[in-house]
Parts: structure tokens; C-alpha cells; sequence
């Protein structure tokens, strides 16, 4: 008799927890339909598939827009001055 | 000085094709809990992720202690002293628990010209933060060492040791134990004698009535009003959320199941801790609804038979032919079709148009000459199929990363219909949809049964598998543990033949 | 409220920027130049342009399948040095003194461009093989492939300069349409160029194996999934990949008149920034054509600007490279915004 209401006992609990589990797909349901949709959100991972050699690479080592902005500034101004140095030297 | 510690005001937010917020507003007093309630897409966790800085608002404001601020992103949100329990976790399993908890607010010691990481005092704080809430946790272990639910009660010391003054706790309990929730609640009475404001989003009534003080409604985008929690009961709660009158979530079905066609046996894996002697038959114009607990190996076992896993022994039978089935695209030339679980990952081609993600298994039928695509016929196959199943988009040249999940679902569903495949394997086909596309996506379904395809369905969901299947397969562990009749199905029978394997 | 309008305007500005910056950046720098120099703005001037263009968007072409479905190739300018030089062995006149293979025959103009287009094909399909079945990263699969091609093409040139081919091999890259009356109007380079765009632009846009690299380019489970054969389209895109730069190859050599082990080094890092800077991102699963020819005309703009300014040599190098790093930067951008 005790064997048996413990065993019930575990499917309650058991059950219980796949209420739980139920519940947290049914919240997780509204997260991803609203992510699901494109914009400047915040989405769940993108596909990741085999990944790169460079995703991987960048996975690792944290490089951010801004910093890269930056990057891409100076590379830019780098190019300006070369070619008006070039330009000049090339008159003279 | 507002007797609210934070206001949002007429908070706008559209994404393409939906309005997630329509003037929706939120008034929070220090020292409360604030219950926000709402059906999926109601637009809760829009309105937190506004607040917390994750999404920007089209229009509104928000006003903090009486003062308009704008949080430009969750750091900011930090700084002001709002912090966020999220839904989804987004555990960096590889790491240290402490690290989890400081991640992008590290500790940081001067070493001459260099800024380091500090991981003693980082340690010691998380130790700190980890006794304040009652865990017992070694800050030091890896994240992935713990249990689902040990993870989300981390995620809940992460915010609170941000010393905040409003705290959104979404859906904090849905992974907790009985034991956990109640060492959250008490959490969650001290954090209320300090002051702290705190947004509690969940849909379960008895918590809500027992911890709240206040209650906001919220139904499609927009504010319905807010009461004081004493005053509501679980039917005033739910009318004020739904609105409307609730219909049946599944439709009548008239399929009627024939011969057995497909035959399984004795399937087994080359991993030995999957899938292993599964052996199952499907008839045409069946749904055989497949039931398990996560780890059961239901997904492995369907990409084994779509020639998506290997297998190292068992047969597969289709009309009486023995299928070779090694890449899906042998599956696909027998008539097989697959909607996998994660249709991010694997199933939509995100980054191209809704008429390339039709076409794609189907290409050989719509050319000229052997070789160049005829585009009028491909049109015309996505008209047809948006007309057929009530697919929302604004053309076909759009990208089908910006429809909702549940078009996207019926997109992937016309590209398996445009091959006439005979069987339908539909891995979790409504997760992540609300709930109006679920009800067209169980009634295509439906007719897709009653035509005389035999649909395979994993569904981790009770309610929609006793509700649409004709019969169910338990799984267990990776074996299959028994079949339920669909009419003698309940949540009890399922549940026993879905842990027969567990550790008791 | 204003504030936030204000940023999403500034992110827009940054997008539209990181798509255009370069082609804006280098329009201005040909503005410049052409009001400041004689004979920028000249006809010999364009068909000088068109004349160097056109192999290179040729090859580029090639790279723009690797990239688009998120692969790359490195042993581009390796193959395209192979090319000239077979080219070279196989075209020299049957007059010349310093005949390579001097027990050859005369062989056709026709019949040395297939066997060149069939050898580097050859390869190309080892390239496709080895990514496709072996699953190893395209960066180092062609990687590897640019050492062996270039020494096999060390060790059949015995690194000996080429010259001396007959006259019909040259005529190819030197002749022009509708020649004498007007005076020389369409090269036929231009003409070859432009039978490849076509047939690329159809290719990519009309037929199966577009839609298919395409497919895998954006996400190759779902495309794997949805029952696109990859190991076959891999091979294709890498074969054709190969045939094109060895068409490349075949014509630079006639341009140039003659050919070492040296020709065509480093031009894939041109042809994957042009390709960069045309809207073929490394990715994947987005890319024109259309971009390609734009990137490479972009480029081509900026050496003739350069030498217009007589800038020199090596401030050249430094200039060039600086653009490649910025098409680079400017791609890693897109990703990492997107994440």
C-alpha cells in the first residue's frame, strides 16, 4: 500500500513538473512570436549551422560596433592622408 | 516627488505587420509587487523589454521617481536601477556562476596601466549575492553544472545584486520547484520592506493573488486597467484578460484513419544513448501524436527516419517497399516530409524571399527548358498557397524572417505541400505561434489527415496532443513505452509511460 | 522622444553608410582627380578602364560563389597565375627562340584555352571535394590549394618568364570590335566580359543551382533540411569558380604579352574586396552580380586615380590595402551588428 501511494506521489510530482514545463513553453511561445519578427531587437541566437572559422573566432574574442566604427574612421582618414601624400610627392 | 517610482506613459511600439504596444502604460509605487497579466502577445514582455532599454519605443515615456528618462539599453536600464529576470535564459553554460552573474559589470583592478578583471572580489561579491537569496551554490562551479531551475534562481541573484530599485521578475517561477518558489517569494517580501518596486509577469493565478498588491491587465498591445489584488478573483482576472469569447482550441476532425502504410522496425541509432528497438506503425489519414519528456529522443528518432541522423540498424516499410533513406533528400523523393523543431535553425531560409522558401524543394517542377525557372509558375504557387492557407505577407519578395512565426510555419508547410508528400513528420508544429495561428495550423493539419496523409506529430503541449491525435507514442529515454487510443488519452497515462525509464 | 528619433535616424545613416562608404569615398576621390587632371575624363581614358576590368570581374565572378555561400577562396590568384603560364607554354609561336615546349605543334588559341579551363576546373573540383565531403573550412581547403598550384606551376615554369605567343592568342585580349572606321571602340575583352556577366547573372538568378547556393548560403541545416544536395552544388561552385579564373588567367596573359610564376599573385584579396565592396557579403547568402561589377569597377578607379595623381608606387600599395581592410571592417560590421 505504501509502495503504491508512493509511486503515485512521484507522478504527481512528476505531472507537476510537466505543468511546469507545459507553462514555461507556453511563455516562451509569446517571447519568440514577438521575436520571431524582425527589428533592432535583441534576437535569440541567429542559425548557427556549421559555423565559420571567422564566427567562431569572433565568438571568442569580444570586438564591438563601436570600436569597430572607430576602426573603420581611422582606416578611412589613414587612406586620405596616403593619397594626398602621394598626390604631392607625385607634383614635386 | 511622484508617489510612483516609475511611470511608462502611452508606450507605442510597432514591429512589421504587428503592433506589439498600443498606448499602453504601466504606474509602479516603491516597496509593491506589481502583477502584469495577459494572454500571449498581450504584449507584456514588449512593454519590459521597453522599459529595461532592450527595444526602443516608437512613442510614450517614462518617467522615474517623476523625472522623464530615456534608457538608451539594458546597461543604462542597470544604471538607473531597474534590473531584469528574463524569460528565456541565456546562461553562458562555459563559465563560472559568478561570472554569469557579473557579466558586462566585471569588477576591475588597476595593475599599473591596465584595467583586470578582479575575480576575488568578483567571487566574493557573488558569494555574498548567492547567501542573500538563500543559495548555497560554489560561485566558482560552471553554470552548466546546475539544473534548469538552479539556473533561473541564478539569473534572479544576478538581478538582485544589482542593487535595484525596480525589478522585473518574467515568468521567474516557470522552471522552480514548490521548495524554490517559496524561497522566491520571500526573496521577494525582503526586497519589498527595502523598497524596491518590483513587475511580476506570470500566468499562474494562485502566485499572482498571493504576491501581488497590484494587478494590470493587458490584451493586445493595449492597457485594460489595474486593480488592487484583493479585490480580483481568478474568473474576474481571466475575463478581463481574454475579452472575448473563448472558442474550441481544436477543430473537429473528421479524418478517418485507413491501412497501415508505413511500417517502422526495430530503429536504432548509432548512438548508443538514443534512440534504440523503436518500433511503430502509422496509417493513412493518421495523427499519431508523439509524447515524451525532453531527453526522450522523439526529435533524434524523426531526424533518424528523415535521413537527417544515422542509423545502425531497422527498416523502414512504405507500401510494402523497404525505404533506403540516408540524406533527406532520399526522404523527400519517397514522399516524406519533415517541419523541424527549431525552424530558425533549420528550417527557414531567413535571409531569402517568401517565394525562394516555397520554391526551394519543389524547383525541378518549375522550369522551362530543362534548365531556367519559370518565376510566373513559382508566383503563381505562392499565390495559390498564401490564398489556401491564410499566409500574411506583404509580397512574395519579402524576406520571411520578418513574418511572424506562425506564417512562417505555413510557409514551410506550402513548401512540403508543393512535392504531395504522403507523410507529414511535424516536429512541435505550434510552438513559438499564438494562439489564433495555432487554431489555422491544427486545421491544416486536420485536412492534411483527412486527404489520407498520415501525419507524425511531436508535441510537447498535453492539450494538443490529446486534443489532435488519433493515437499517441510515448517515448521514454529513447525507447517507445507504449501507444494511447486518442479517445482514452489523459495527462495521467501519458505522463506513466513517459517516466516508466526515470530514476524513481 | 525626439532623442530616439534622432538615433534611429543615426543608425540608419550608419547602415546606408557601411553599404555605400567605400563607392562614395572613391566617386568623390575620381571627382577629384578628374577636375584636377587632363584626360581623366577621355575616352582612352574609359577603354583603358574597360580593358582592366574585365578579367578581373571575370574573376571576380568566380569568387563570388565562395562567398556567397559563406566560403571564400584563397588559391584564386594561384590559379589564375597557373593559367597564364599553360596559356604561355601551350600559345608561345612556333617561331619564338625561347620556346617553353619546343616539341609542341602548333596548337589553336581554342584548343589551349579548353585545356587550361579543364586543368584549373580539375582543381576547383578538388576544392569543392575536400570542403564538400571532408568538411574542412574553405579558408584553409584553398588555402592549401594556393601553395600546391603555385608550386606545381614553379616547378612546369622552372620560374622562368614567358613570352613570345603567336599572334592569334594576343589578338584576343588586344583586339576590338567594329575596329578602323571610328577607331578602336569595344574591346573584345570587354565582349568575353560581358558574355561571362550574363551568363552569371542567369545563372545565379534562373537556374536550380542558383536558387541552391543561395539556399545554403543563408542557412545550410534548413537547406540540407529542405533537401538541396550541398555536396554537389560545393563542387559545382568551386569548379566553376576555378574555370573562370583560368579564363581570367588566359586572358591576362594576352593582355600582358607574356607570363611568370608571379602573375596573378594576390588577386584574390582584390577580387574578395571587390566583391566586398559590391554587396557580396562574407556572410552569405546575399549578392549581385550587378555588385560585383560595381566593386571591381570601384577598384579599377581607384589605381587609375592614383596613377593619374602619380602617386607613387608604394604609398599605391599602402592606399589599396587600406581600402581592402576598410571592405573587410565594413563586412565584420554587418555581422557583428546583426548579432
Amino acid at each position: 500500500m505504501r509502495l503504491f501511494s508512493s509511486r503515485k506521489a512521484q507522478l504527481e510530482q512528476k505531472a507537476r513538473e510537466l505543468e511546469e514545463r507545459e507553462a514555461r513553453l507556453i511563455q516562451r511561445e509569446q517571447a519568440l512570436e514577438q521575436q520571431s519578427v524582425q527589428s533592432e531587437e535583441e534576437a535569440s541566437p541567429p542559425p548557427s549551422g556549421p559555423r565559420n572559422a571567422k564566427e567562431r573566432f569572433y565568438d571568442k574574442i569580444p570586438v564591438t560596433v563601436h570600436q569597430l566604427d572607430i576602426f573603420i574612421g581611422i582606416c578611412i582618414a589613414a587612406f586620405v592622408l596616403v593619397v594626398l601624400i602621394g598626390a604631392i610627392q607625385g607634383q614635386g | 516627488m511622484s508617489e510612483y517610482r516609475l511611470e511608462m506613459r502611452n508606450v507605442v511600439k510597432t514591429f512589421p505587420g504587428v503592433k506589439a504596444l498600443d498606448h499602453a502604460q504601466l504606474r509602479l509605487r516603491p516597496g509593491t509587487v506589481h502583477a502584469l497579466m495577459g494572454e500571449n502577445g498581450a504584449g507584456k514582455s514588449t512593454l519590459m523589454k521597453c522599459m529595461f532599454g532592450i527595444y526602443h519605443m516608437d512613442e510614450g515615456e517614462i518617467f522615474y521617481e517623476g523625472q522623464p528618462v530615456h534608457i538608451k539599453d539594458p546597461l543604462d536600464a542597470l544604471h538607473h536601477g531597474i534590473a531584469m529576470v528574463h524569460q528565456e535564459l541565456q546562461p553562458i553554460t562555459e563559465r563560472s556562476i559568478g561570472e554569469n552573474i557579473y557579466v558586462g559589470r566585471y569588477p576591475l583592478k588597476q595593475i599599473g596601466p591596465v584595467k583586470i578583471i578582479d575575480h576575488k572580489k568578483m567571487y566574493e561579491d557573488a558569494a555574498r549575492v548567492l547567501e542573500e537569496v538563500h543559495m548555497n551554490f560554489d560561485p566558482r562551479a560552471k553554470l552548466g553544472s546546475l539544473s534548469v531551475s538552479q539556473m533561473q534562481l541564478v539569473e534572479i541573484a544576478k538581478a538582485v545584486s544589482a542593487d535595484c530599485k525596480v525589478l522585473i521578475l518574467d515568468e521567474p517561477t516557470s522552471s522552480l520547484t514548490a521548495g524554490e518558489v517559496e524561497a522566491l517569494f520571500t526573496i521577494v517580501e525582503e526586497l519589498k520592506s527595502k523598497g524596491v518596486a518590483i513587475v511580476y509577469i506570470s500566468h499562474k493565478m494562485d502566485e499572482i493573488l498571493r504576491i501581488s498588491d497590484e494587478v494590470t491587465i493587458m490584451r493586445d498591445g493595449q492597457y485594460i486597467g489595474t486593480w488592487a489584488a484583493k479585490e480580483l478573483t481568478t474568473d474576474m482576472i481571466i475575463t478581463k484578460m481574454v475579452g472575448r469569447e473563448l472558442v474550441d482550441l481544436y477543430p473537429k476532425r473528421k479524418n478517418v484513419p485507413g491501412e497501415e502504410v508505413l511500417q517502422i522496425e526495430d530503429f536504432t541509432s548509432i548512438n548508443p544513448k538514443s534512440f534504440r528497438n523503436v518500433t511503430f506503425s502509422v496509417r493513412k489519414g493518421e495523427i499519431l501524436g508523439v509524447a515524451g519528456l525532453v531527453g526522450a529522443q522523439r526529435t533524434e528518432l524523426m531526424e533518424g527516419l528523415f535521413g537527417l541522423r544515422c542509423h545502425s540498424k531497422g527498416t523502414i516499410t512504405y507500401k510494402g517497399e523497404e525505404l533506403k533513406i540516408n540524406r533527406p533528400a532520399d526522404a523527400i523523393k519517397k514522399g516524406i516530409a519533415m517541419l523541424t523543431e527549431d525552424r530558425r535553425a533549420t528550417g527557414i531560409l531567413g535571409v531569402l524571399s517568401i517565394a525562394d522558401n516555397v520554391s526551394i524543394s519543389s524547383l525541378n517542377q518549375y522550369l522551362i527548358g530543362g534548365i531556367m525557372l519559370d518565376d510566373k509558375k513559382i508566383e503563381q504557387l505562392v499565390q495559390d498557397n498564401v490564398a489556401k492557407l491564410s499566409i500574411k505577407t506583404p509580397s512574395s519578395k519579402t524576406l520571411i524572417q520578418s513574418l511572424s512565426g506562425g506564417n512562417q510555419q505555413k510557409v514551410l508547410i506550402s513548401r512540403w505541400l508543393a512535392n504531395n508528400p504522403d507523410i507529414f513528420i511535424l516536429d512541435e508544429p505550434t510552438r513559438g505561434i499564438d494562439v489564433g495561428a495555432k487554431y489555422e495550423i491544427y486545421c491544416i493539419i486536420e485536412e492534411l489527415a483527412r486527404q489520407g496523409k498520415s501525419i507524425i506529430m511531436i508535441s510537447s503541449e498535453m492539450g494538443e496532443l490529446i486534443g489532435m491525435s488519433d493515437r499517441i507514442m510515448v517515448m521514454c529515454d529513447g525507447r517507445v513505452t507504449g501507444f494511447i487510443d486518442g479517445d482514452k488519452a489523459n495527462q495521467e497515462n501519458i505522463m506513466e509511460l513517459a517516466t516508466q525509464f526515470e530514476a524513481v | 522622444m525626439a532623442k530616439e528619433a534622432k538615433q534611429l535616424n543615426a543608425a540608419r545613416v550608419k547602415q546606408f553608410l557601411s553599404n555605400y562608404a567605400i563607392i562614395i569615398l572613391i566617386a568623390l576621390l575620381a571627382l577629384a582627380v578628374g577636375f584636377t587632371r587632363d584626360n581623366f575624363f577621355s575616352r582612352s581614358n574609359l577603354v583603358n578602364l574597360i580593358i582592366n576590368v574585365s578579367p578581373r570581374f571575370i574573376i571576380a565572378c568566380g569568387v563570388s560563389g565562395c562567398l556567397i555561400t559563406k566560403g571564400t577562396d584563397l588559391s584564386a590568384g594561384r590559379m589564375v597565375g597557373l593559367s597564364a603560364c599553360l596559356s604561355a607554354m601551350l600559345l608561345q609561336d612556333v617561331a619564338y627562340s625561347g620556346r617553353m615546349l619546343p616539341w609542341l605543334p602548333d596548337v589553336p588559341v581554342f584548343v589551349g584555352l579548353i585545356a587550361v579551363l579543364v586543368i584549373c576546373g580539375i582543381f576547383g573540383a578538388i576544392n569543392g571535394c575536400v570542403i564538400a565531403f571532408l568538411k574542412v573550412p574553405p579558408f584553409i581547403a584553398t588555402l592549401g590549394m594556393q601553395t600546391i598550384v603555385y608550386g606545381l606551376c614553379s616547378v612546369i615554369t622552372k620560374n622562368q618568364p614567358m613570352g613570345g605567343y603567336k599572334d592569334s592568342y594576343t589578338k584576343v585580349a588586344n583586339g576590338y570590335l567594329l575596329e578602323g572606321a571610328v577607331g578602336k571602340i569595344i574591346p573584345y575583352l570587354a565582349i568575353i566580359a560581358l558574355i561571362i556577366g550574363l551568363f552569371m547573372w542567369f545563372l545565379y538568378n534562373k537556374t536550380r543551382h542558383g536558387k541552391y547556393m543561395y539556399a545554403i548560403g543563408g542557412n545550410e541545416s534548413a537547406a540540407q533540411v529542405a533537401g538541396v544536395n550541398v555536396p554537389a552544388t560545393l563542387i559545382r561552385i568551386y569548379l566553376l569558380a576555378a574555370v573562370l579564373y583560368a579564363l581570367g588567367g588566359f586572358l591576362l596573359g594576352a593582355k600582358a604579352g607574356g607570363a611568370s610564376v608571379q602573375t596573378g599573385y594576390g588577386y584574390e584579396l582584390e577580387a574578395i574586396a571587390a566583391c566586398t565592396i559590391g554587396g557580396v557579403s562574407t556572410n552569405g547568402g546575399v549578392g549581385k552580380i550587378s555588385g560585383v561589377l560595381v566593386g571591381v569597377l570601384v577598384f579599377e578607379i581607384l589605381k587609375i586615380c592614383l596613377q593619374f595623381l602619380r602617386v607613387d608606387p608604394a604609398y599605391t600599395f599602402i592606399a589599396q590595402g587600406l581600402v581592402i581592410i576598410v571592405a573587410v571592417a565594413l563586412d565584420l560590421r554587418k555581422y557583428l551588428a546583426k548579432k
